[in-house]
């Protein structure tokens, strides 16, 4: 797939936005650039961050069904360090509501485009086939608001609600879609790892 | 440095957005900035979600793997475009797949390497 060149930068997205999307459109992107010229950034926040913290070594991975195909292949979320040590400091990143309400304008191959938040992009994406293009239309509050300290656990958490599908944890299922197991349940040998299932980790999880 | 990254240009400029990563074994992450974590899709194939999204999907991704040099030479890092060659950018996630090429007595074949190293640069949301 290519995009024309006419999506990159500049003023493009407000072709497709109306009413209140257009208002906090316009008014993200004067806050947006604000912020990058005062230095409080979300982006900003996390390169200070590496002046004063360390790693934290991750003690857990997170397997889930794939959506859409439950029956298939699976996939492991493994959280990183620097980002658990960013939430467990604190005053970094934005809560996670912040997050799953980031707007985003998604436009399909086929012409079809919405403005969905974050947390109902990957559906959208998944409903209307390949995306031509898509672009953030309001993320101030990732900007404006940090979240305070967190624990390990309440640190996966956040990671686990941004990073894996909502697919897998917002709606009831008949069988488990996902399960937090230690990382030494992660088998090293990878030489079935296409045949791994998520049963397999919910036994180890039991035991 | 908070002075200093000011004066960084919020469009293009430097990585937004890097890690290291370790696929052969259980994997493990070596080093990362901006990346909050690495979602393992099988053999060759994961996928990094950045902590700060990018502002759209054009941003630009540069890579490398750790070759073996006893067998068929260099290999292909890049996104993951899967059969139908669409595009695997997101403005918050990145599908990317690792492959030794094919030669005289074998296919292509999706493989696990010690080191993959990604840069990303763009325009942040």
């Amino acid at each position: 797939m290519s995009h024309p060149n006419h999506f990159a930068g500049g003023r493009w997205p407000r072709r497709f936005l109306t009413g209140d999307d257009l208002a906090a459109y316009n008014d993200y992107i004067e806050l947006r650039s604000r912020a990058w010229r005062e230095g409080w950034h979300h982006w900003h926040r996390i390169a200070q961050a590496r002046d004063r913290l360390q790693p934290v070594e991750v003690q857990h991975a997170i397997p889930y069904a794939k959506p859409g195909d439950p029956d298939g292949g699976m996939s492991i979320c493994h959280p990183f360090g620097w980002c658990v040590a960013e939430l467990m400091a604190g005053g970094i990143h934005p809560p996670i509501d912040a997050i799953l309400g980031q707007r985003l304008l998604l436009i399909a191959k086929d012409g079809n485009y919405s403005v969905v938040n974050y947390v109902d992009a990957e559906e959208w994406r998944r409903r209307n086939g390949p995306i031509k293009h898509e672009v953030v239309v309001d993320n101030r509050r990732a900007h404006n608001e940090t979240a305070g300290p967190m624990t390990y656990e309440q640190a996966i958490e956040w990671i686990v609600l941004k990073d894996v599908p909502s697919a897998v944890w917002s709606r009831k299922h008949n069988r488990p879609q996902m399960a937090i197991v230690p990382r030494s349940a992660i088998p090293s040998d990878r030489s079935n790892r296409n045949a791994w299932r998520l049963a397999d980790f919910e036994m180890e999880q039991a035991a | 440095m908070a002075d200093l990254l000011k004066h960084i240009p919020v469009t293009g400029g430097n990585a937004k957005a890097w890690f290291s990563y370790d696929q052969s074994g259980a994997p493990a992450i070596d080093n990362s900035v901006n990346i909050s974590s690495i979602t393992d899709n099988g053999a060759g194939s994961s996928a990094p979600a950045f902590t700060n999204a990018f502002s759209d999907a054009l941003y630009i991704a540069i890579s490398t793997s750790r070759t073996n040099t006893g067998t068929r030479g260099g290999d292909l890092v890049g996104i993951n475009c899967g059969a139908s060659d669409d595009d695997n950018r997101t403005t918050s996630d990145i599908d990317i797949l690792v492959v030794s090429p094919a030669d005289a007595t074998s296919n292509a074949a999706e493989v696990d390497r010690s080191v993959i190293m990604f840069a990303f640069l763009g325009d942040l949301a």
